[in-house]
């Protein structure tokens, strides 16, 4: 199965435990230390990774969209982090044991968050998916690359990746993701995860979760996804960019429990009965029987048997076997025989 | 039409509901009032009462009763 190794040294993989991504985006609102708390939130759930936005005002937008919309650039700048208090937050993720990561939006926060925040990978958004150029400058970082692929074509897909092998990077995992907020179930297609695992079977696949509950991230596990990301808030009914779709602490911790449980419960398509199933088989299986007093010498007939528990005796699967044996002791109906019972 | 009554008018238009049901929303309360709808919300505010909110009050007006409180600070009197 395909798998990459993080600069953080874990190796994330198909149907291996998944690598959980809690998603942190804006949702600290420019607050550095809800921004903490929210790293605290993460590490408690069991994420393995918890993952900023690294904008600026300056790199999400262009000047015609805030002509437009000069309240985003308010919000933005609200909302954004700066380079030195994103390094401070990887500083306190590490001190918290966990990962730490950022999406960069420009070439600059590309250096920031490789060379001084040493993000273990880089996130690529959906919609920098057919930015070549700028996956190129990112492939060349030498950096493992984890890209997400909402609102993309397949060739679009095989172009970025195309892109990115060719700059000499080879460490992707790549993310189904549907990039509405959240989706409707039957727009989610999580067998688009088994679709691009055999379009690129190089590379593991993960899935980028903007959906309400935690099913879609089990189902995706169940899939074998190498990586589940999600959306975290510590308050949903705040304002926020993405809280009317972000998971609070409670659900999150719910979801990374039921995603290593479900990762683990797949085990494989081996048969094997192991020894505490076949102890339940003494008490739950069948033994064979008699259905009426029988003397003696008698020979048994196929209506003198039957199966009940518990499964300490002779198997029911040897009833017909029987049929035909002189009984050498006298039994009682309703008493399970026993081999030394018949000759 | 007093300050309370313009207000009021700016959810209904903003939203899209009638001038009645704009009492008591909230936040989420109505699939129009997301973060988007929001920004447009806060615009229209501005823009009907000459006002430029701090990025503060804008994530903090989470009700109608929220954006009365918000918009007096500005020195419109409801």
């Amino acid at each position: 199965m395909a798998q990459i190794r993080l600069k953080s040294g874990k190796i994330i993989g198909d149907y291996m435990h998944p690598y959980i991504v809690a998603e942190v985006n804006s949702s600290h609102n420019g607050d550095i230390e809800l921004a903490k708390r929210m790293i605290d939130a993460a590490a408690e759930a069991g994420c393995d990774c918890v993952k900023f936005q690294s904008w600026s005002a300056e790199s999400l937008y262009s000047a015609t969209y805030y002509k437009a919309n000069p309240i985003s650039k308010r919000i933005v700048k609200k909302f954004s982090l700066t380079q030195e208090q994103l390094r401070d937050m990887a500083e306190y993720s590490r001190s918290r044991g966990i990962d730490f990561s950022s999406t960069p939006y420009s070439r600059e926060e590309v250096e920031w968050l490789v060379d001084e925040c040493k993000a273990p990978f880089v996130k690529v958004a959906s919609m920098d998916l057919n930015n070549y150029l700028y996956l190129q400058y990112i492939a060349k970082k030498g950096v493992p690359i984890v890209l997400s692929t909402g609102m993309s074509e397949m060739e679009e897909i095989r172009k970025a990746v195309q892109t990115i092998e060719d700059a000499g990077n080879k460490q992707i995992c790549l993310l189904h993701c549907i990039s509405i907020y959240p989706p409707e179930f039957e727009t989610i297609h999580l067998h688009n995860i088994l679709g691009l695992r055999e379009a690129f079977p190089n590379y593991p696949i993960g899935f980028s979760d903007h959906s309400h509950g935690v099913e879609m991230a089990v189902a995706a596990t169940a899939l074998g996804a190498a990586l589940i990301e999600k959306h975290l808030t510590l308050d949903r009914t705040k304002i926020g960019m993405d809280n009317q779709m972000a998971t609070e602490p409670e659900e999150m911790k719910q979801m990374v429990d039921c995603c290593i449980r479900t990762q683990i419960a797949m085990g494989n398509k081996e048969r094997v009965v192991r020894e505490a199933e076949q102890e339940q088989m003494k008490k739950m299986r069948r033994s064979v029987i008699v259905t009426r007093d029988i003397k003696a010498g008698e020979i048994l007939q196929l209506t003198d048997l039957d199966a009940k528990r518990p499964g300490t005796g002779i198997p029911a699967d040897k009833i017909e076997s029987l049929v035909g044996k002189k009984l050498l002791v006298d039994k009682d109906a309703d008493t399970l025989l026993e081999i030394n019972d018949i000759e | 039409m007093n300050n309370l009554e313009k207000l009021t008018q700016v959810f209904a238009d903003t939203f899209g509901i009638a001038l009645n049901e704009v009492a008591g929303l909230q936040y989420q309360g109505i699939e129009q009032w997301d973060s988007v709808g929001h920004m447009t919300l806060v615009a229209a505010i501005e823009d009907e009462f000459g006002i430029e909110m701090d990025t503060d009050d804008i994530i903090d007006m989470s009700s109608f009763e929220k954006a009365k409180e918000i918009v007096a600070k500005y020195g419109i009197a409801l």
